[in-house]
C-alpha cells in the first residue's frame, strides 16, 4: 500500500456511521407535520370566511352580484350557479325572496342593455361594418350578464322569473340579432328547468316547504311595488293555481309564450320550445306540439359562434 | 467491501426496474398523446356513398341518372329538415298520453337505421354516425310510449290504431337486439302494451 493509493483505506482514520434506512415514523412524519400545518391554515381561511364574508347567503351573492367589479361580480355568479344546483341547497331554491330579488337585477340589466343597445347603434350607425361589429362586442359583458341571470332564474322551485323569460322568448325585434336569439334560447331552456322545478314542488318537496313557498310569495302579493308584486303572482299562479285565477290582468303564460316561440324562423328554438312544453301544462301546449311534430324544418338555424 | 458492492448491485436493480417502468409509462402517454383523434370511430360502420353513383354516368340522358340506385339511396338519406323539432314534439305529446301522439314519427324514432343516419357528423369528406346518440332517442322514445300506454284508461279497452300496431311489431324486435339496455326497455315498454 502506497500513501498515494486513493483506493488504500486508513485503518487509523474512525469508519463513516452505517447508513441506517429512514423508519415509517420518520416519513410519517415528513408529510404529517406538512399537513397538518396547512389543515390548520385551510381551517382559519375557512374560518375567517365564514365569519366575515357571509359565506353562501342569498345577500352574500347579491352583494358580489351588485359589485362594479366584474372579478368579485363574476366569481359571485360561478358561486351560485355551482351552490344553487346542489342537493342540499332547497333552502336557497325555495327562498322567494332571493327568486325575486335576482328577477329586479334582471329587468335592470335588460332595460340596461336595451338603452346601450339603442344608444350604440345611433352611434355606430354611420361606420363601416366591421367597426360596427367591433363596437358591439364592447356590450359583450353586458349581455353575458343578462343571459346569465336569465339562466339562474331557471334553478329556483319559485318561478319567479316567469314574465321575464315570457318576455324574452316572445321577443322577435332586437337590434343585436345573434345576442337576442341567443339570450332566448337561453331563456326557453330556463323556462324547461324551471318547469321541471315545478313539478318537484308539486311531487317531491315537503308540504311545508310549499306552504312556506305560498305564504312568501302571497306576502309579496300585498307588500311589494309593481313590477314584483306581479311576478308574485305569476309564480304564485303556477305553484298553486287554486289562489290567483286565470284571468287575472298581467298575468304570463307559458303556454302561450312558448306557443309564439314555436312560430319562430330559427329551427334550433322550436326544437327547445318542443322540448320546454314537456313540463308544462295549459290550453295551447297539445296543439302547439302537434303543430310543432308536423314541423317541415322551415326558417334556419342562427349558429353562435365564439367570436359572436 | 464485498457488502457495499452487493448493496449497489441492488440499487441498480431497483434503478432499471424504475426506469424500466418511467420508460413503459412514457410509452403509454405518448401513445395517448399522438392517437388519432378519429381513432375511435374507425370501427363505427361506414356507409356506401350511393349518392356519387346515382349522379355520375357516362351515359346520356336519360341513362344519366343511375334510375335503380334512386331507390336504396332514399333508404339511405337522413329524415327531412325539421326532425329534431318533430321528434321532440312527438316525444312530449307521447308523454301526455296524448289521443294525438303521431305515429308515424314515433316508429320513425324507433327505426334504429334511421337514426344512425339522423345523428352524424361529416369531417374530411366521410360520414360518422354517433351511435350512442341514436340509441339514446330509441331509448327515450321507448320511455315515452311506456308512458302513452301508463296514462291511457285500460278500463276502457282503447281501440289501438294500425300505425301503433306497427309499432308494438318494432318494439318486438328491439326487444330482441343485441344491445342489453335497449332490450331491457324495450322489453319493459312492450309489458304496457294493449295485448290479448
Amino acid at each position: 500500500m502506497t500513501p498515494d493509493d486513493p483506493n488504500a483505506v486508513d485503518s487509523t482514520r474512525p469508519a463513516l456511521p452505517p447508513v441506517m434506512p429512514p423508519s415509517g415514523r420518520f416519513i410519517a412524519q415528513l408529510f404529517l407535520v406538512p399537513g397538518m400545518i396547512v389543515l390548520v391554515a385551510v381551517l382559519i381561511i375557512l374560518g375567517i370566511n365564514y365569519l366575515f364574508v357571509g359565506g353562501n347567503t342569498p345577500q352574500a351573492f347579491l352583494a358580489k352580484l351588485d359589485s362594479d367589479n366584474a372579478d368579485i361580480r363574476w366569481r359571485g355568479a360561478s358561486d351560485l350557479a355551482q351552490h344553487i344546483k346542489r342537493p342540499e341547497s332547497k333552502l336557497l331554491k325555495a327562498d322567494v325572496k332571493f327568486a325575486l330579488d335576482l328577477a329586479e337585477r334582471l329587468r335592470k340589466a335588460l332595460d340596461d342593455l336595451e338603452h346601450d343597445e339603442q344608444a350604440l347603434e345611433t352611434k355606430i350607425a354611420k361606420m363601416p361594418a366591421a367597426d360596427q361589429q367591433k363596437a358591439r362586442r364592447k356590450l359583450a359583458p353586458q349581455r353575458d350578464f343578462v343571459e346569465y341571470l336569465t339562466s339562474a332564474l331557471g334553478d329556483f322551485y319559485v318561478p319567479a322569473g316567469l314574465n321575464l323569460l315570457c318576455e324574452t322568448i316572445s321577443r322577435e325585434d332586437a337590434v343585436d340579432i345573434k345576442h337576442n336569439i341567443m339570450l332566448r334560447r337561453r331563456a326557453v331552456w330556463a323556462l324547461a328547468n324551471l318547469g321541471g322545478q315545478l313539478k318537484l314542488v308539486s311531487h317531491e318537496l315537503p308540504a311545508e316547504t310549499k306552504a312556506r313557498i305560498i305564504a312568501a310569495l302571497e306576502q309579496e302579493m300585498t307588500d311589494a311595488p309593481a313590477p314584483r308584486k306581479t311576478w308574485a303572482m305569476n309564480a304564485l299562479y303556477y305553484v298553486d293555481n287554486v289562489r290567483v285565477p286565470k284571468d287575472t290582468p298581467g298575468l304570463a303564460l307559458v303556454d302561450r309564450a312558448l306557443s309564439q316561440c314555436a312560430k319562430s324562423q330559427d329551427r334550433f328554438l322550436r326544437q327547445q320550445a318542443a322540448y320546454a312544453l314537456n313540463f308544462w301544462d295549459g290550453e295551447l301546449v297539445e296543439q302547439t306540439l302537434v303543430r310543432l311534430a308536423h314541423d317541415d324544418g322551415f326558417g334556419t338555424v342562427i349558429r353562435i359562434e365564439e367570436k359572436d | 467491501m464485498a457488502q457495499t458492492q452487493t448493496a449497489d448491485s441492488g440499487l441498480v436493480q431497483r434503478g432499471l426496474l424504475l426506469l424500466g417502468g418511467m420508460a413503459a409509462l412514457v410509452v403509454v402517454v405518448l401513445l395517448i398523446a399522438l392517437r388519432d383523434s378519429n381513432s375511435s370511430r374507425v370501427t363505427t360502420p361506414s356507409r356506401t356513398p350511393l349518392l356519387v353513383p346515382v349522379c355520375i354516368s357516362m351515359a346520356p340522358f336519360p341513362a344519366t341518372l343511375g334510375w335503380s340506385l334512386l331507390a336504396p339511396m332514399s333508404e339511405q338519406l337522413p329524415s327531412s329538415p325539421g326532425w329534431e323539432i318533430r321528434y321532440n314534439a312527438a316525444a312530449a305529446l307521447a308523454r301526455r298520453g296524448s289521443s294525438q301522439t303521431p305515429w308515424p314519427v314515433i316508429r320513425e324514432m324507433l327505426d334504429p337505421q334511421q337514426q344512425l343516419r339522423n345523428f352524424v357528423t361529416l369531417k374530411n369528406g366521410q360520414i360518422f354516425p354517433h351511435e350512442e346518440e341514436a340509441q339514446r332517442t330509441i331509448h327515450s322514445t321507448l320511455a315515452a310510449l311506456t308512458e302513452w300506454h301508463r296514462k291511457q284508461d285500460r278500463a276502457a279497452k282503447p281501440t289501438i290504431p294500425a300505425d301503433l300496431l306497427a309499432i308494438y311489431a318494432q318494439v318486438d324486435r328491439l326487444a330482441e337486439s343485441g344491445n342489453t339496455l335497449m332490450r331491457v326497455q324495450a322489453d319493459r315498454t312492450r309489458q304496457t302494451f294493449f295485448r290479448q
